[in-house]
């Protein structure tokens, strides 16, 4: 017997809809779980999942993505990754695993949070596909790693990184916790499957895979753009509700969550692609700069989408526009100098050629992040290896818990506010202006300096914070991706001209 | 690499490389007569951009591309992205804008 | 004497560093407590010239001999440290 067409039976199977008589509609769809209040009660049966899936499909679909990910994986175990990649490709694989594995079962729980909460019954169905695939993604990118383990301790950060206090993790903790975990249904729609899966995602999965080709890393290329799929697919959830937002008055509201969300997605995301897309991925697999991602997948893709919705780029523009040229390379500054606080081995990614490339892609970078860089090596170059490495701690930003950094004497500055009683820094006007939009929300958190200042940390030194965070215990603390092999040119450089 | 496209409103789909996203590609050729497609290879992925605001992409198209049967939900296997919104068929996806 | 930490902003410097310092300290004494994670660290040294602090956002330095007590400074406030 032929089966039906799935459009013949999809809107009856899907609504899974009834009228509640035992509690009221309220009770079922508290408004601080549900959101979308003002919103006309009826509107809810309308909302059309623009991507429509059954689940005889999912099953089949996805058993065939997880073995193409898990035969790539096997056919080039053989291959030897580990050993015979760059050092630095080693370390890509490191932070993203860490910074990326443990978060997919929240936004499993995210996804799980809609399939209960979200007044409309498509989406719900939706959402249930969402949560597995989210389960897929944390398994997989668990399952990978683990094989590296025996061979290097740092892949113990794959699984034990969110449950640390490793900066890194606390500003990628207060990011998901307030983009995906604590808000309403619809308003974390926004920020999770519009922000962050239809934007920003992209950059890291789709963008990194054409650097993990280029070099030699088949198994991961193949890994996360099969993960990929599954977001283009859930990612899809939030574009209907941004319309019902708009067409029933509430654009403003729309929009400012897009704005709070996409600024807050950029800047995680310049510490987990930017860096290592500019300074890790080896030169000569190296196509394509951060910025030209950002350009490709944000300023033109994502950007079309928003205006096509009705949507506008979010107020600071200008200021993103300009920094999309700038905050990464103070973020691996920062990271590199302080490398013994990172849970991977960082490349510096500045050789003379490696310079002629971000001279290339980021004119007047020599200029600027460059004189601090001749610093460094100066030190390297002479010995000097004990004033590599900071004796103070950096100022972090109260909303991105990232360093707060500039472009040497141009744009490094402090923002900040005094919110009763206390001071809190900014890393941006943007981050501050998040801050004060609902100071209720983010004013009880302590970033590392306050822990430091605060007396959490004992003790008071870059030990006490080393331990505190982790390293050493949890897996050895970061050191120079290729052991400071890169400084020779530079020694010969000296040699030569002396 | 240019970011830009030449094609204006382009939708379509993107695309892990490989056989299948070849004949994705030719079929969005075939089945968009009048519309500019432009295919552009990433290297680990391909983008199918095609002009003006539409993309059909037609599952009897593929199949006679591929050489074999392809079931349209099997596309989902290799579309780490798209841009435009989707219509999902059974014997057709559309995308728009 | 009470310790307070500052936001060092060194010019030439590509972020912001916390920085302890006493609350008797002069304003040399901050610039010295500045310079010594800064300069021969991620700043060029000049030798010579001298270290002048101020309040960002401020157009004029502080007298070399001003204290932070003196100068008002609260714990985290930001500074900019950079060579006459
Ligand atoms: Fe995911
Ligand atoms: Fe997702």
């Amino acid at each position: 017997m032929a089966l039906m067409e799935r459009s013949e039976w999809y809107d009856v199977a899907r609504d899974t809809e009834w009228t509640p008589r035992y509690v009221t509609w309220e009770e079922l769809f508290p408004p601080e779980l549900s959101g979308g209040e003002g919103l006309p009660d009826d509107v809810w049966r309308t909302y059309d999942e623009p991507y429509k899936i059954s689940y005889r499909e999912y099953v089949d679909v996805q058993r065939q993505k997880d073995a193409g990910a898990y035969s790539v994986q096997a056919a080039l175990e053989r291959a030897d990754i580990y050993n015979n990649a760059d050092p630095a490709w080693i370390s890509i694989l490191k932070e993203h695993y860490g910074a990326v594995a443990l978060v997919e079962y929240g936004a499993a729980l995210q996804e799980a949070r809609f399939a209960r909460w979200c007044k409309a019954p498509g989406l719900r169905n939706m959402a249930v596909f969402g949560m597995l695939d989210e389960m897929r993604h944390g398994q997989i990118q668990l399952y990978f790693p683990h094989e590296y383990v025996k061979k290097d301790r740092q892949f113990e950060w794959s699984h034990a990184s969110m449950f640390s206090n490793n900066w890194v993790s606390l500003g990628a903790r207060h990011f998901f916790d307030d983009m995906l975990m604590t808000r309403d249904m619809v308003s974390t729609s926004f920020c999770a499957n519009f922000s962050f899966e239809t934007g920003f995602t992209n950059l890291q999965f789709i963008g990194l895979s054409g650097d993990a080709a280029n070099s030699g890393d088949y198994t991961f290329s193949k890994l996360i753009q099969s993960i990929q799929t599954d977001e283009a697919r859930h990612a899809q959830l939030g574009t209907p509700l941004l319309q019902m937002m708009i067409e029933n008055g509430q654009r403003d509201k729309a929009q400012k969550e897009i704005d709070i969300s996409f600024w807050r997605s950029y800047r995680l995301f310049t510490i987990l692609s930017g860096i290592p897309m500019d300074y890790y991925v080896p030169l000569e697999a190296r196509h394509t700069s951060f910025k030209e991602f950002m350009e490709e997948w944000i300023v033109t893709q994502f950007m079309r989408e928003l205006e096509d919705l009705g949507l506008s780029k979010p107020w600071y523009w200008d200021i993103f526009m300009r920094d999309i040229s700038e905050h990464h390379h103070g973020q691996q500054l920062g990271t590199y100098s302080w490398r013994p606080t990172l849970w991977w081995n960082p490349a510096a990614g500045v050789s003379p050629e490696e310079r002629d490339w971000l001279e290339e892609k980021y004119p007047g970078w020599n200029d600027t992040f460059g004189k601090v860089w001749d610093v460094m090596i100066d030190n390297f170059v002479n010995g000097r290896t004990e004033k590599t490495v900071p004796g103070t701690l950096p100022m972090i930003c109260n909303l991105s818990q990232l360093p707060i950094v500039g472009t040497p004497s141009q744009t490094l500055r402090d923002t900040s506010v005094v919110y009763k009683g206390r001071r809190y820094h900014f890393a941006s006007e943007v981050d501050k202006w998040i801050f004060e939009d609902n100071p209720e929300r983010y004013r009880y958190q302590k970033n590392l300096v306050d822990r430091f200042l605060g007396g959490d940390i004992e003790p008071a030194d870059l030990g006490g914070v080393l331990e505190y965070m982790g390293l050493g215990s949890i897996g050895p603390s970061g050191d120079d991706a290729h052991g400071y092999s890169w400084v020779e040119s530079y020694r010969k450089q000296l040699a030569d001209a002396g | 690499m240019s970011a830009t496209s030449s094609v204006s409103r382009p939708v379509g789909p993107i695309l892990q490389s490989g056989d299948v996203a070849e004949a994705v590609a030719d079929a969005a050729k075939v089945d968009n007569p009048d519309s500019n497609v432009e295919v552009r290879d990433h290297g680990a992925y391909v983008r199918v951009e095609v002009d003006g605001g539409e993309c059909v992409l037609r599952r009897a198209t593929i199949e006679e591309e591929l050489g074999r049967p392809f079931k349209m939900s099997e596309l989902e296997i290799i579309m780490s992205s798209f841009t435009g919104r989707i219509d999902t068929g059974n014997d057709e996806i559309r995308f728009y804008r | 004497m009470a310790t307070i930490p500052l936001a060092a902003n060194f010019d030439g410097d590509f972020v912001l560093k916390l920085v302890p310092v006493d609350s008797e300290n002069t304003m040399d004494d901050v610039a010295a407590a500045a310079a010594a994670n800064s300069v021969g660290i991620h700043v060029a040294d000049q030798p010579g010239r001298t270290l002048r602090v101020k309040k960002q956002g401020t157009d004029t330095p502080y007298a070399r001999d001003t204290t932070v007590a003196d100068s008002g400074l609260e714990p985290t406030e930001c500074i900019e440290i950079y060579f006459e």
